[in-house]
């Protein structure tokens, strides 16, 4: 247990020294366009945290990374990459949306559930695809998900323009949520809504599944050695393909709680690269669920402190994509580092 | 109808080959890489650096041979950040990736708004115009087809040519290939595993960039975000589709490339199906292509596992790793 503390605490102060990294190498944009790195993070910082407002906001664009990272976290632990995240919560915001936006009369404890759970079916049918193609005929899911995730949202975009758009109106849309239908508000005066329960909850559980269960025993078996997971008497291909399909309907849900909680309509490209951003927010958080949950929020507030960092200093929101890449970026050579740091320690102590 | 008036024209020829050449770019490069033994998914990152790169060169200096160059160079910069991150610090090379292409995404995006602002009539760059080859551009169909393209497609292909050869036909060649199979072997040999991947990465980014360029300067010549929309996933599915060699990768990215000049051309005839279709058909024809034309097939052995000199040696260990890197397939 003391190891695992010390591992935990280790990997903060990566996390932690890449932030910094990321930020320094940052401002040198920032000088560049003539504004002080000093007042630029200071209004990014207070953009995200300060006051009720803005720091229900940074959860609410938080909820949608925390979700889909959560399962891009859980199909990496299996050794399993799924890039497809984007076509899953596409697709899950379309099912939410058929859901959500019909059956009216339907009461609100059976409504929400439904709409949820049609979220999670289509998230999941959507990664079932790349799951079964690589089990069952050895095709690599690095590519299948990445092509699945075009043709998803094509086919979100081409469903707002004909069978779920509103025929009320000429734009590009679906109808409006019903109320019985949308995750309720949990603070007046901000949005953040019931699908911050939902994101905590399914991190919750999948840290209790992963570490405590024999079922996430074995997807870390086959994840970190398939070889000796086949050997030890494991179906590994029926693992990885139960793996994608919860990762899918994890990504699924992202798209569902974005539309019931928060937007109430569904439009054509309405989170753009989410999907590639919970990668991110999955390898900051160290594959783990709670520390994905931390790096959600994380840069959910980066997002949200970078919209005030443009209005006040006229610095393009696009400067967020570089913090995150340098971060991504340096927590993964550090922790390498670190890791040999560690090791190093180690050998001394046995000597 | 509309379909057999598309085929029997020219121009879907020629537009076929012109949407193809980006991806035959980037896939000739990413055929180094791959063969050398690193994946590199971020082909699409340093396709979207040489695309802007190039653009923004070829604005300021009024020079597309500048902006090609620089396109490449900007490419190559991102790939070596690739390289050491998967060569030298032993990440795993499609995480890597994620970072790359993200970084190339808040590169170009950001500078792309801080010169131009919001500002959406930006200028417009020199670009390529078809070469004159005088007689042989009058040749009926076949002349519009071949002899009426950009400089670059001409280059592509001797590329394409020249890499089949330099993979297939010289020492360095067998180098590469045998750093991506049996990397003790070439380490034994004494030939430095790691200089030899890290060289054929930097090639990836080069021809990454140089198909980028192709994307904006071959006609548009102008840049939006994410110009390249994927481009560089295509060619690294095609060089997966290509069985790892030249001449079927390039086969590859001419389906590809056929697909999309096919989508845009049913837009255009407005043929009664919904323009999304379209837009998906390229990628649908590749998931297609490559589950129904394709059985299972492998990689370079040891394509995805980083090398480590001091394990080889000591423990004569077989780079198992790769079977996990999802470089089996």
């Amino acid at each position: 247990m003391g190891v695992k503390i010390q591992d935990t605490l280790n990997y903060l102060l990566v996390a932690f020294l890449a932030i910094i990294v990321a930020l320094g190498l940052s401002s040198f944009i920032l000088i560049w366009q003539g504004s002080n790195p000093w007042e630029a993070y200071a209004a990014l910082f207070g953009g995200a945290f300060i006051g009720l407002g803005n720091l229900g906001a940074s959860l609410v664009l938080a909820l949608p990374l925390m979700l889909a990272g959560l399962g891009i976290a859980l199909a990496f632990r299996a050794g399993i990459f799924n890039i497809g995240a984007e076509g899953q919560l596409y697709l899950g915001a379309m099912a939410a949306t058929i859901v959500g936006s019909r059956y009216p009369d339907l009461p609100f404890v059976i409504h929400l559930p439904l709409a949820l759970a049609a979220s999670c079916a289509a998230g999941g049918l959507w990664a079932l695809i790349p799951g079964f193609l690589k089990v069952r005929r050895g095709f690599n899911e690095v590519i299948t998900t990445i092509l699945l995730n075009y043709i998803g949202v094509y086919f979100v975009d081409y469903s707002v323009n004909s069978f779920l758009k509103d025929p009320a109106t000429f734009a590009p849309q679906s109808p409006p949520i019903t109320p019985t239908a949308q995750l309720p508000k949990l603070l007046a005066g901000t949005e953040l809504n019931a699908g911050l329960f939902l994101g905590l909850l399914a991190a919750v559980i999948l840290f209790i599944v992963l570490y405590k269960t024999d079922w996430g025993f074995g997807v870390r078996a086959v994840g970190s050695n398939p070889e000796a997971a086949r050997t030890a008497g494991m179906n590994a291909g029926r693992t990885l393909i139960v793996t994608m399909v919860v990762s899918g309907a994890l990504a699924g849900l992202a798209g569902a709680v974005q539309i019931l909680g928060y937007q109430n309509i569904l439009l054509q490209d309405f989170s753009p690269n989410t999907g590639y951003d919970a990668i991110a927010v999955a390898l900051l958080g160290n594959l783990n669920p709670l520390g994905t949950v931390a790096a959600a929020i994380f840069f959910g507030a980066l997002r949200n402190g970078a919209n005030t960092m443009q209005i006040l200093m006229g610095i393009p929101v696009t400067i967020v994509y570089i913090i995150q890449a340098i971060i991504i970026v340096c927590v993964l050579a550090f922790s390498k580092l670190k890791i040999r740091l560690i090791n190093f320690k180690l050998r001394e102590g046995v000597q | 109808m509309f379909l057999l008036h598309i085929f029997t024209e020219a121009d879907f020829y020629n537009a076929a080959i012109r949407l193809t050449v980006p991806l035959l770019l980037a896939a000739t490069g990413g055929l180094f890489s791959e063969r050398a033994g690193v994946l590199n998914l971020g082909l699409e990152g340093m396709m979207l650096m040489g695309s802007f790169f190039g653009y923004l060169g070829a604005l300021y200096s009024h020079s597309v041979i500048i902006g090609l160059l620089i396109a490449a160079l900007s490419g190559g910069l991102l790939a070596l950040l690739h390289a050491y991150m998967s060569i030298t610090v032993k990440v795993d090379q499609i995480v890597t990736a994620v970072g790359i292409n993200m970084l190339a995404l808040g590169i170009t995006s950001t500078v792309f708004r801080l010169i131009f602002g919001t500002n959406l009539n930006q200028l417009e760059s020199p670009g390529m115009v078809p070469v004159n080859f005088g007689a042989l551009s009058k040749i009926p169909f076949l002349g519009h087809v071949f002899f009426d393209q950009v400089p670059l497609v001409y280059v592509a292909l001797v590329l394409v040519l020249l890499a089949n050869y330099i993979l297939y036909h010289t020492f360095w060649g067998l180098a590469i290939r045998a750093a991506g199979e049996h990397p003790q072997a070439l380490d034994v040999a004494g030939i430095d595993v790691l200089k030899v991947r890290y060289v054929a990465v930097v090639i990836s980014g080069l021809l990454a960039g140089l198909g980028g360029a192709a994307v904006t300067l071959s006609g548009i010549n102008t840049f939006y975000d994410n110009i390249t929309a994927g481009r560089g996933f295509i060619a690294f599915a095609a060089i997966v589709f290509g069985k790892w060699t030249a001449f079927g990768t390039a086969l590859a990215t001419l389906l590809f490339g056929a697909g999309e000049a096919l989508q845009l051309r049913l837009q255009a005839f407005n043929f009664p199906i919904p323009y999304q279709f379209f837009l998906m058909l390229p990628y649908a024809l590749t998931l297609v292509a490559l589950i129904f034309f394709m059985g299972p097939s492998k990689g370079p052995a040891a394509s995805g596992a980083p090398y480590n000199k001091d394990k080889a040696r000591g423990h004569r260990r077989r780079p198992t790793k790769a079977s996990q890197s999802g470089a089996n397939l």
